[in-house]
C-alpha cells in the first residue's frame, strides 16, 4: 500500500514537472551579457 | 494605407482600390500628394484588371494588402499586365500565389509573394546573412505579435494545423508544439515561442539553401484579442552558418508595429519592381513568382527599408 502511494505521489510530481515544462518551455540560451545594436546601411551594404 | 503612404511619399503615381469606394477615398484623403481614390467598387478581380488596364501606365505594379486570399486578385492583375506584390502569409494562399511562376514568366512579369514582416523582413534578414556566410545550417524565424485584427485571427491560425519546414527534406509535425524561449529586444525581451504553421519557409527555401529552415510564433497570445495596427511586435533572426572563422551564429531582431514594417516593405518591392528599368533601382526580381528574399541584393532592399524608419539590430554578446 505504501509503495502504491509512493508511486502515485512520484508519477503526480512528474505530471507536474512536464505540465510546467510545457507551458512555460525550455531551450533558448539565455543571453548572459551583450546586446542588440542596430545595423547600419554600410554594413548592410557592404559586399 | 501605410505602403500608399509610403509610395506617395517618394513620388510615386498610386491609385487606391477597395470593394468600399469610401475606404479608398479615406485611404486617398489620408495621404495626400500623388495618391488618388478609384471610385468605383473593386469587388471582383475583373473590376482589378480593367483598373490597371485604364490606371496602369507604362510599368503598373499592383500591390494586394486585402484580406483573404490574393491568388484571384493576382491572377487578375497579371491579365491587365501587371506587376504583383501579395502580403499574403496564409501558407496554402502563398503556394498558390509562387505556383503563378509560370504563367507570370509568360507575361514577362512578376510576383512578389509574402511581402510583409514575416514572411518578408525576416525573409530579407536571413538572405543577407546567408549572402555573408560560406554555408548556412539552420534558419529560425520567431515572430511576436499582429498588425491589427485580422492579421491576429491569422496569427492564431498559425498555432494551429500543421507546420511546413524544412529539415533535410520538407517535413511537417503539429503547429503549437515545440516550445522554446526566445529573447527579443527590448521592450518585447523573453517570450515563449510554439512551431507555427508559416509559410516563411515554404518562401525562404529557394534562396538560402539551409539544411533547417523554421519558422515559430510567440505563445500566448491573447495579446492578440487587443492587436491594433499600433500594437508592437517583433522578430528574432537565428541564422547557424560556418564561414572562414568558423562556425558562427548570427542573430537579428527588430521591434516596431508589424503593420509598419509590412506595409514599408510591400511599398518597397512595388517601387523597385515599378522602377526595373530605371536607373538606380535597388534590387530587380527574376521573372515569375518567388518570395521577397529572390530580389537581387537583400541587404540594399534592407538598407533602403532603413532609410525609411525600419531597422533591424544584431545581437552581440554570449
Amino acid at each position: 500500500m505504501k509503495r502504491t502511494s509512493q508511486a502515485a505521489v512520484a508519477v503526480s510530481v512528474a505530471a507536474v514537472v512536464a505540465l510546467v515544462v510545457r507551458l512555460r518551455g525550455r531551450g533558448g540560451t539565455p543571453p548572459r551579457d551583450g546586446g542588440w545594436r542596430e545595423l547600419t546601411e554600410d554594413e548592410l551594404t557592404a559586399t | 494605407m501605410r505602403a500608399t503612404r509610403h509610395l506617395a511619399g517618394v513620388g510615386s503615381v498610386v491609385t487606391v482600390v477597395s470593394r468600399d469606394p469610401r475606404r479608398s477615398t479615406m485611404v486617398a484623403a489620408s495621404v495626400g500628394g500623388s495618391a488618388a481614390e478609384w471610385t468605383t467598387p473593386v469587388t471582383e478581380p475583373e473590376d482589378l484588371a480593367d483598373v490597371v488596364a485604364r490606371r496602369g501606365g507604362p510599368s503598373p505594379t499592383v500591390v494586394i494588402a486585402t484580406a483573404g486570399s490574393h491568388l484571384s486578385w493576382a491572377r487578375a492583375a497579371l491579365a491587365g499586365g501587371a506587376d504583383v506584390v501579395s502580403t499574403a502569409s496564409d501558407p496554402a494562399d502563398c503556394s498558390s500565389l509562387t505556383d503563378l511562376d509560370t504563367e507570370a514568366r509568360s507575361r514577362s512579369r512578376t510576383v512578389v509573394v509574402g511581402a510583409g514582416m514575416a514572411p518578408g523582413f525576416a525573409c530579407l534578414l536571413a538572405a543577407w546573412v546567408a549572402s555573408r556566410s560560406d554555408e548556412v545550417g539552420a534558419v529560425r524565424v520567431t515572430t511576436h505579435g499582429s498588425g491589427g485584427p485580422a492579421c491576429a485571427d491569422a496569427a492564431r491560425g498559425e498555432l494551429r494545423g500543421r507546420t511546413h519546414e524544412y529539415r533535410h527534406g520538407w517535413t511537417t509535425k503539429p503547429a503549437g508544439r515545440s516550445r522554446r524561449l526566445v529573447w527579443f529586444p527590448a521592450p518585447i525581451g523573453v517570450q515563449r515561442s510554439a512551431a507555427a504553421a508559416s509559410s516563411l519557409p515554404m518562401l525562404l527555401a529557394p534562396v538560402v539553401h539551409a539544411g533547417i529552415i523554421e519558422a515559430s510564433r510567440t505563445v500566448p497570445l491573447r495579446r492578440l484579442h487587443r492587436s491594433s495596427e499600433e500594437t508592437l511586435g517583433g522578430l528574432v533572426v537565428e541564422v547557424e552558418g560556418r564561414s572562414e572563422s568558423g562556425a558562427t551564429t548570427t542573430v537579428l531582431g527588430t521591434v516596431d508595429r508589424p503593420a509598419a514594417i509590412a506595409g514599408a516593405v510591400a511599398a518597397a518591392v512595388a517601387w523597385n519592381l515599378a522602377r526595373a528599368d530605371a536607373e538606380g533601382v535597388e534590387v530587380r526580381w527574376p521573372l515569375g513568382a518567388h518570395g521577397v528574399a529572390a530580389g537581387s541584393d537583400p541587404g540594399a532592399l534592407l538598407a533602403a527599408l532603413a532609410r525609411r524608419g525600419v531597422r533591424a539590430a544584431e545581437f552581440i554578446g554570449a
